[in-house]
């Protein structure tokens, strides 16, 4: 809506309008004069006063500013010619210019002060006026007048436009625009010299061009010709003025080739940019050729391109050698490509220090590295960055080295491939050098990618370390030979074994070396034969060791055959069997011991029987006979042979262990003095007996028949040792132990003990066989000799008495066993003697329960003889029916303790149930391992004073208790 | 108010009358003193798209909307009372 006129007709107009002025009043007031507009429902929008003002204000001068901005002298004049405003151009120049003919501002009149122009300056007032009036009156639409209109310092040029007022016809006015072109004169002046200067250029060019052997044409838009060289219009077959105008076709292109630089042409003037190509022809004696041509631009002053300049060049002979070049490279690029394997240049002369150096990539080393070969240009910044740091140092030094060395060099560095996986690459670079100077030139690598190759080669190290691991730690000895037998490789458990070491073994012949020459001829024969008739894939054979060892191996043997399936060789794997089989032979040793104990213990009952017999009659034929009586003598030695043979017979027991414990506390002196005589037998005359013991030490408990045992075992061991004689000591003495001691078996602990030492002068110990000489069977004497058992049992007997045993030996000086037993404060156990007093009965009842009938009936004589009342039974099922039949109480039952059927304990077992009150006495020559208490026992074969003193130590023992 | 709320504004302008140009040139500063690089400004000419600013409910010029954060505000002036401004935009200086 526009602000309606004040004077506006009609009063209601008069009042709306005063209405309207007042809400824009409001409004203005209201929002403090900051809005510009307000809009109706429509969307139109309304300009506040203000705004309208500042906007027709704004309109004004821009239009002035417009105006004041230009260089140009503008003014405006009225129809009649008078000058009604100017711009600032205007007045200033007026200012400037003193001269009449200029001295014109708003008020005056143009047309007066032109017609009034007189003199120098007044040079075409005339005709401006003229052209003024002709514009004025609308007769022309405008005039213009350039015309010299010098300063009084410098010639000057002004062009005068006349522009009506396009506001009707005729116009209202004009305007005048006043504009000093002095400097488009003096180009244009400038033009027209350099057009002549142009010629002159272009003919020197022109002479220039056709001098050239390149070819040279100018072409305009549209691929017409606008100049070509001599030596183009020649291969034209034309002329200049001919060839000016015509296109490629018409110029005798052919059409494929024509359209091409036509577009290319059209191309160039388009992009502005240059293009270089080939094309190939053929020539006269129909070999092929190939031109170059670059099609440049020629640039105007505006950037536009003017014309395309063609330049044409012969390029057969470099064609040829390039195209060999690049069969050469292509074939290159293919072994390449099919040897995986890449290629790096690294020009030495543009290494610079601060920027990364461009190095030729080949396509194979660009897809080695993970790139779109051509797509990336490496540097060697780039490449650095691809490999390990730490591996940087690797590369440079190899690179300097091979610089320095002037030799070729391989290395291997890892390298972090575009897509990030590290791979391993084998690289040789070699450096090549300037002919004349020797100044390096480039460094040429070549890099093969053999992560795979290394990662193979690695599993099959790894595969093979395993192998060979396997094969130490199994300890199995392993070899191969060759067809001739000499060693090719050996593992270490065989060396350890031999004792040899790899050297002397390596390329030795394995039967030479290894092969006891007893079994020489043999074992050689039967590999000769390999070739003929195979490898046998098992055998046990001996081999020596470099001390002379014997071993046992059973080998496994395997064809060795190269790669084409020749046979080379044998592989054998061998396991050192000699202990298992010293180890079985002693078993079945031991075994056979052990039944031959059995089959001993077995005699040895029966005999204890028969002896028992024959003791008793001779003790009782001795004791009804008088004292004086001649038989006595006889009857004496009758006597003495039984008990030598229960000896015998006990031993025979000891020697099958199944004698029973019965330990006993002992002066271990006397115990020794005992053995002297056997011992003394024992060794034989070459060795010397020394038995230092005194009777009176300390008291020890064990069973004496038992530490017989032990002292006859050392004394054989140490006449074993001493094969050329020596001395035996064995001595007794009470020691004191101080401190703890560590010994076989345990600790020995402080205390008192009975010391007993068994020293001889023989051959001594190693300290292998030291080490080893308790151990259950093991010997050092010949097979046959010895059980390995002396020893051990030994050392069993003495531990089972408390006791300790200490070695100490030095070869070829002798052997000493200390045995370390706890002296005890009991009592001595009382040993019969032959002259004590019989013991008798006091008519006690006792029950005789024995299957020997010759033992049986001794024993109820002689208990008969000593005032019991002896009642028999053979069985034990026998004397039950005895015993329920007798209706009398029994005291006691002297069982024997093997017998067929009831056994004795089975007896005692059920007679603890019927009859507590029975007190049970075993007699026996052999029993098993059970250990029975002393005191209700009587070893068999016994003499009639020792079941009378047993019987009533029985007796007496329940009466006591 | 967290320092990541941007503010959101619509400026509605009539073409570059004075007190349009000088809403712009207001609202430009205190955007650069108070929100740095947490405003955004949307300037409207009415008189280019008068139905822009019937849309938004907008009938004089210059006139400030702050779409962001909270509930639409309208501020009609040059805005050249810049702690007025601040406090009706929530911004207490």
């Amino acid at each position: 809506m526009r602000r309606l006129p004040a004077e506006a007709s009609a009063p209601e107009l008069s009042a709306l309008v005063a209405t309207l002025a007042d809400t824009e009043a409001r409004l203005e007031e209201m929002t403090a004069g900051e809005v510009d507009t307000v809009t109706d429902t429509n969307g139109r929008t309304f300009f506040l006063r203000r705004a309208q003002d500042q906007l027709r204000f704004r309109e004004a001068a821009k239009q002035t500013a417009i105006l004041n901005a230009l260089p140009a002298h503008v003014c405006l004049l009225d129809q009649n010619g008078l000058i009604i405003s100017t711009n600032d151009a205007w007045s200033h120049f007026a200012e400037e210019n003193t001269h009449d003919v200029c001295r014109c501002g708003v008020g005056i009149n143009y047309l007066e002060i032109c017609d009034a122009a007189k003199g120098l300056y007044a040079f075409g007032a005339e005709t401006v006026a003229a052209g003024i009036r002709s514009v004025l009156s609308g007769q022309t639409p405008s005039f213009t007048m350039e015309y010299p209109c010098d300063s009084p310092t410098e010639s000057r040029w002004f062009l005068l436009t006349v522009t009506p007022l396009l506001d009707g016809t005729p116009p209202s006015g004009a305007a005048i625009m006043h504009v000093n072109i002095t400097d488009r004169k003096r180009s244009e002046v400038a033009l027209h010299e350099m057009a002549k200067r142009t010629e002159r250029n272009e003919k020197l060019l022109n002479s220039a061009l056709s001098s050239m052997s390149d070819f040279a044409q100018i072409y305009d838009r549209q691929g017409h010709v606008l100049y070509a060289n001599q030596p183009c219009l020649d291969l034209w077959a034309t002329t200049l003025e001919d060839a000016v105008g015509k296109d490629f076709l018409e110029l005798g292109y052919n059409p494929v080739l024509a359209l091409q630089l036509q577009s290319q042409v059209a191309q160039v003037f388009e992009t502005g940019c240059r293009i270089v190509d080939e094309t190939a022809y053929t020539n006269p004696d129909g070999k092929p050729g190939y031109y170059e041509y670059i099609l440049s631009p020629i640039l105007a002053a505006d950037g536009q391109v003017d014309f395309v300049v063609g330049s044409t060049r012969d390029v057969t002979e470099r064609k040829s050698a390039a195209k060999e070049l690049r069969d050469s490279e292509v074939s290159m690029v293919m072994a390449q490509r099919v040897g995986n394997f890449g290629s790096w240049e690294l020009d030495l002369r543009n290494l610079s220090r601060t920027g990364p150096t461009v190095a030729r990539w080949s396509d194979e080393m660009c897809r080695i590295a993970g790139f779109e070969p051509g797509v990336t240009v490496a540097t060697d910044e780039m490449f650095f960055s691809m490999v390990p740091e730490e591996e940087h140092g690797l590369v440079k030094n190899a690179v300097e080295t091979a610089i320095i060395s002037k030799l070729p060099l391989s290395f291997d560095h890892r390298f972090k491939r575009a897509d990030g996986e590290m791979r391993l690459l084998h690289v040789s670079v070699q450096v090549f050098y300037d002919d004349v100077t020797g100044e390096p030139i480039k460094v040429v690598g070549t890099a093969h990618d053999i992560t795979e190759r290394k990662q193979a080669e690695l599993a099959l190290i790894e595969s093979e370390e395993r192998f060979r691991n396997m094969l130490e730690n199994v300890q199995l000895l392993a070899k191969t030979v060759d067809l001739q037998g000499n060693i090719t490789f050996c593992n270490d458990y065989l060396l350890r074994l031999t004792g040899w070491d790899r050297e002397s073994v390596l390329n030795s012949n394995w039967f030479d070396l290894f092969i006891p020459e007893s079994d020489r001829a043999k074992r050689s024969s039967i590999f000769q034969a390999i070739p003929t008739q195979g490898v046998e894939p098992h055998h046990e054979g001996r081999i020596i060791t470099r001390s002379g060892e014997t071993r046992e191996v059973v080998w496994n043997n395997t064809a060795l055959r190269d790669g084409s399936g020749r046979l080379v060789g044998v592989a054998c794997i061998g396991e050192d069997v000699t202990e298992r089989k010293s180890l079985q032979e002693q078993l079945l040793q031991s075994q056979k011991m052990e039944s031959l104990g059995s089959l001993a213990g077995g005699i040895a009952h029966d005999f204890n029987n028969l002896l028992t017999g024959m003791l008793g009659y001779a003790e009782l034929a001795q004791l009804r006979l008088p004292k004086d009586s001649p038989v006595q003598t006889d009857l004496e030695e009758i006597r003495l042979s039984a008990e030598r043979a229960a000896k015998l017979t006990k031993q025979l027991l000891s020697f099958a262990r199944k004698e029973v414990v019965a330990p006993q506390v002992v002066d271990l002196s006397e115990l020794v003095i005992g053995l002297e005589n056997l011992i003394r037998r024992l060794l034989g005359a070459g060795i010397d007996l020394v038995v230092r013991s005194r009777p009176g030490l300390g008291r020890v408990q064990l069973d004496p028949s038992q530490f017989e045992q032990v002292i006859v075992n050392l004394s054989v061991n140490a006449r074993d040792a001493m094969p050329k004689g020596g001395t035996l000591i064995i001595a007794t003495s009470d020691a004191k132990i101080e401190q703890v001691q560590e010994v076989r078996g345990g600790m020995l602990q402080p205390g008192d003990y009975v010391l007993l030492s068994v020293t001889d002068t023989g051959c001594g110990m190693p300290k292998e066989v030291q080490a080893r000489a308790f151990d259950p069977f093991f010997t050092t004497k010949e097979k046959g000799r010895g059980t390995g058992l002396g020893l051990s049992t030994c050392y069993g007997i003495i531990t089972n008495s408390g006791g300790y045993i200490l070695t100490s030996s030095e070869l070829n000086f002798g052997t000493t066993f200390d045995i370390y037993l706890p002296r005890v404060a009991a009592p001595l156990t009382l040993v019969e003697t032959a002259e004590q007093q019989i013991a008798y009965g006091d008519g006690e009842t006792i029950l005789i329960v024995e299957d020997e009938s010759t033992v049986r009936s001794l024993v109820v004589e002689i208990l008969t003889g000593l005032d019991y009342n002896v009642l028999k039974a053979s069985t034990g099922r026998a004397a039950l029916e005895v015993i329920a039949a007798y209706g009398k109480p029994i005291d006691l039952v002297l069982s024997d303790v093997v017998m067929p059927g009831m056994t004795g304990p089975d007896l005692a077992e059920i007679l603890e149930f019927t009859h507590p009150q029975i007190k049970v006495l075993f007699m026996s020559g052999f029993t098993d391992t059970t250990t029975l208490l002393p005191n209700t026992f009587l070893q068999k074969p016994f003499s009639p004073t020792q079941l009378a003193r047993k019987v009533r130590e029985v007796f007496d023992q329940a009466a006591q208790s | 108010m967290s320092v990541e709320t941007v503010f959101r504004f619509r400026l509605f302008v009539a073409g570059d009358t004075l007190n349009s140009a000088q809403a712009v040139q207001n609202l430009t500063k205190l955007c650069v003193k108070y929100l740095a690089k947490r405003h955004e400004i949307e300037i409207i000419d009415v008189l280019q798209e008068p139905k822009r600013a019937l849309k938004d409910g907008v009938l004089m010029t210059p006139t400030l909307v702050r779409l962001q954060p909270g509930p639409p505000k309208k501020i009609v002036g040059t805005l050249s009372k810049t702690d007025t401004v601040l406090q009706a935009l929530g911004l207490e200086p």
